[in-house]
């Protein structure tokens, strides 16, 4: 049986990683609260973005942009999306899990003929897909803690340069949605070439007497690359969002599981004592008899 | 007076920056300056980097720089999308001369990999920032 040093050393070094992780949490909570308001934030100017383009795109017509027309795919891009941290549950590993099951799956025939390359965004995706030689096209890595608008337009930037460069001809993003505190869902979503706008029905008549200026196919040209900036910045804030909340959970059942330790701990501090106090009473008891005896 | 009010809105990515009443808007379009009132017809336009100003209900005069978008005129709704928009009250004089020297060093240098692009962009919004300062 440990001794009564020992038992209050682990005690003593609990305590103190409750201390650390109630501290995470309640960080985490902040952090998390703050990115959801950004994730509301964010949507008026990319439902208006996107509004504009459905209206617009199909009363141009043979309308040709780079961004929008299918080419046959040789060479694909995934990007995947992870934490720059750790310390946030399943939140990394089931994200990387899902996505090496898909590059393997789905679009195993590129990665055997080497037409696949990795976009990793957050330090986690990168340390894993390096370490696991996938052929990397950039990275992006310590980006979430103080994310800007221009970290994103950066990253866009590099993707449609790559697309433009021709080095791949579809373009998929992997990411965490959030659905709750409790709950986010991997999803993977097509990013390039853009995937068709639905048009609304009755809209087209409504828009074609606008005047335009320039012209309405230099201003639908204008505003693809900014619809592109608008869903990474969603993307990355839902990921974020949900990453603060994993690790919010995370923490919390950490704290609760410290909490029930140092209870079954405190049990058998209290318990070695008792069993001490009682041999040196049996002790002296056993002393003095033999003294009277003799 | 309201016969003569027209509905504005500018946001960006991050927020929404004011949503009112105003009498009239001016921003910088990719063919020059314009100038928007009630019952304007319908309208869309890119905006370049430049000062952007409102006049409010009380006739009071607001002034913005913008480093570019686009703008719906549709219905008297006035939307602006903006990437960037600040107060001119709030612009940082210093840091607009530091992106200034900063863009032309780049747009000069004869360096390979350069984003030559995005340095013409920063050299005029930060120059419509310092004209709109000193103005």
């Amino acid at each position: 049986m440990a001794t009564l040093r020992e038992i209050r050393d682990r005690i003593g070094s609990i305590k103190n990683t409750e201390k650390i992780t109630k501290a995470m949490k309640m960080i985490a909570s902040v952090k998390f609260r703050k990115a959801q308001q950004n994730v509301v934030a964010a949507r008026p100017y990319a439902r208006k973005i996107s509004d504009i383009l459905r209206n617009l795109i199909p009363t141009i017509e043979s309308f040709d942009n780079e961004l929008l027309k299918q080419r046959e795919i040789k060479k694909l891009c995934v990007v995947v999306v992870a934490a720059d941290r750790g310390l946030c549950g399943s939140f990394n590993t089931n994200l990387l899990k899902a996505a090496t099951t898909l590059i393997h799956e789905k679009y195993g025939s590129f990665l055997n003929s080497h037409d696949l390359t990795v976009f990793p965004i957050g330090k986690k995706a990168y340390d894993y897909f390096s370490k696991r030689n996938y052929d990397l096209y950039a990275r992006s890595i310590n980006i979430f803690d103080r994310l800007t608008f221009s970290d994103v337009q950066n990253v866009v930037k590099e993707i449609i340069k790559g697309y433009t460069e021709k080095r791949f001809d579809k373009v998929v993003i992997i990411y965490n949605e959030f659905k709750s505190v409790v709950q986010s869902k991997t999803v993977e979503e097509q990013f390039l070439p853009i995937p068709p706008f639905e048009a609304a029905e009755g809209e087209k008549s409504k828009i074609s007497n606008y005047i335009f200026e320039p012209s309405s196919v230099d201003i639908v040209t204008n505003l693809l690359p900014r619809h592109l900036n608008t869903q990474v910045w969603r993307i990355l804030l839902e990921s974020f969002a949900s990453e603060q909340a994993a690790r919010m959970t995370a923490m919390d059942s950490a704290t609760t599981n410290a909490n029930d330790l140092l209870n079954s701990l405190n049990l058998t501090y209290n318990r070695a004592r008792q069993a001490k106090i009682t041999t040196e009473i049996l002790e002296i008891v056993g002393g003095a008899e033999a003294l009277a005896k003799g | 007076m309201s016969d003569s009010l027209i509905h504005l809105e500018i946001v960006t990515p991050g927020r929404i920056v004011f949503t009112g009443e105003v009498k009239s808007f001016t921003a910088p379009g990719i063919e020059g300056m314009f100038q928007i009132l009630r019952s304007h017809a319908p309208f869309i336009s890119t905006i370049i980097p430049g000062s952007v100003k409102f006049t409010s209900q009380g006739d009071e005069t607001r002034n913005f720089v913008t480093s570019g978008g686009t703008v719906e005129v549709h219905n008297n709704h006035i939307t602006m999308l903006a990437e960037s928009i600040i107060p001119v009250e709030d612009i940082d004089i210093a840091q607009a001369e530091k992106e200034k020297t900063e863009a032309e060093r780049v747009l000069e240098s004869k360096e390979p990999g350069l984003d030559k692009d995005a340095a013409k962009h920063m050299l005029l919004t930060a120059k419509a920032k310092i004209k709109a300062v000193s103005a």
